[in-house]
């Protein structure tokens, strides 16, 4: 398995500070879970490659190439023998990650919408100001042109997790995200499909963690609009994130 | 007695001895056993006795015996939904564990 990134400068002898960027990148894991995006996931994992060197798909049961496609682009992947959902896979991508010594775990969905310039936005306030959690927000930037329906679900969702996590944040259902190691290894995940993203904003403000919002880009395409979630979608997630928030607690 | 009568009596008293077995087999627990003999002798004391109804609809402040049971019966299935479908959720829950726990061990091995 491949943990190095082709820089032009490879074959050179680093030097103390290159090896120190080459060490401070050993720890950073990009976690992207993935559920038929064969036509998506190269390209992504390719594109992270140049920037991150550790990539961990989670083929999370898909029935096409996705699997294939992304070992082919040198990610590392996991396989999930079914699909168990989008939370199920990136908590299989984080305890793998982590037991592998990660110290900062991004994750970045598979069907394209993200932009790899962002991960080091991302990481920049865990890595250098001591923050637990980054959060990608597509409504800190005004060059996102986000559908008008699915605007208003996610401000909805803006507005349920403010009264019910207590937790104040511009974008809720953003994949985009950079957690400490300290972090990832203390929040319970338990929401398998999407109401992860409400568990994951709870368990910051429920464990307290120190988070920023950081501005990101999101790139819809018709690709990325078919893959994504329905808005009739959103009373399936807040039933489901409740009902799990209730037994939790 | 009418016919209707004497079929669900008799499904009454069969469920009973399959609650007593299941019981004896440890399959479910102290409290299972209790509410489910619980549930399904009131089942036959209410066809038996219908009249019993009434007291159930005073009780609740609802007009007809009838009308009681049916929505006693209402919130009994409800709770019951709630509680399969918390079950399913936990049974998923444990199946994801399942295939996570599959996943990185063949990563791992290779």
């Amino acid at each position: 398995m491949s943990l190095r990134s082709n820089s032009a400068g490879e074959d050179e002898k680093p030097n103390g500070a290159s090896r120190r960027e080459e060490d401070r990148q050993q720890g950073l894991f990009v976690i992207v879970p993935a559920y038929n995006e064969e036509l998506s996931v190269g390209e992504v994992v390719r594109k992270i490659k140049r920037k991150v060197p550790n990539v961990v798909v989670v083929d999370d049961g898909s029935t096409d190439g996705t699997g294939r496609v992304a070992s082919d682009a040198g990610a590392i992947v996991l396989t999930h023998l079914i699909n168990r959902g989008q939370g199920a896979a990136l908590k299989t991508g984080m305890d793998f990650s982590l037991a592998r010594g990660a110290e900062i775990i991004v994750t970045f969905d598979g069907d394209g919408q993200h932009d790899v310039e962002d991960i080091q936005a991302l990481v920049a306030p865990v890595r250098e100001e001591g923050f637990d959690a980054a959060l990608g927000s597509r409504f800190l930037r005004d060059d996102n042109r986000v559908p008008p329906v699915r605007k208003r679900t996610l401000k909805l969702g803006v507005l349920f997790t403010r009264i019910v996590s207590r937790i104040r944040v511009t974008d809720t259902h953003n994949g985009l995200r950079a957690f400490s190691r300290r972090a990832a290894l203390r929040l319970r995940m338990n929401e398998d499909r999407m109401a992860h993203a409400s568990e994951i904003l709870d368990e910051i403000a429920r464990l307290r963690l120190r988070y920023r919002e950081v501005p990101t880009r999101v790139l819809y395409s018709p690709y990325s609009l078919r893959k994504g979630q329905r808005s009739t979608a959103a009373l399936r997630i807040a039933y489901d994130f409740l009902v799990g928030k209730l037994r939790k607690d | 007695m009418l016919p209707i009568q004497v079929i669900i009596v008799l499904f009454a008293l069969f469920t009973l001895t399959r609650v007593v077995r299941r019981f004896h087999e440890r399959e479910i627990s102290l409290g299972g056993f209790l509410a489910w003999t619980a549930f399904w002798t009131g089942v036959g004391v209410l066809v038996l006795a219908p009249v019993a109804t009434k007291w159930l609809a005073r009780l609740l402040g609802v007009g007809r015996g009838a009308d009681a049971v049916f929505y006693v019966t209402l919130v009994a299935l409800c709770y019951f939904c709630f509680r399969l479908q918390l079950k399913t959720r936990d049974l998923e829950h444990q199946i994801t564990q399942l295939v996570r726990r599959l996943a990185i061990e063949r990563m791992s091995d290779r």
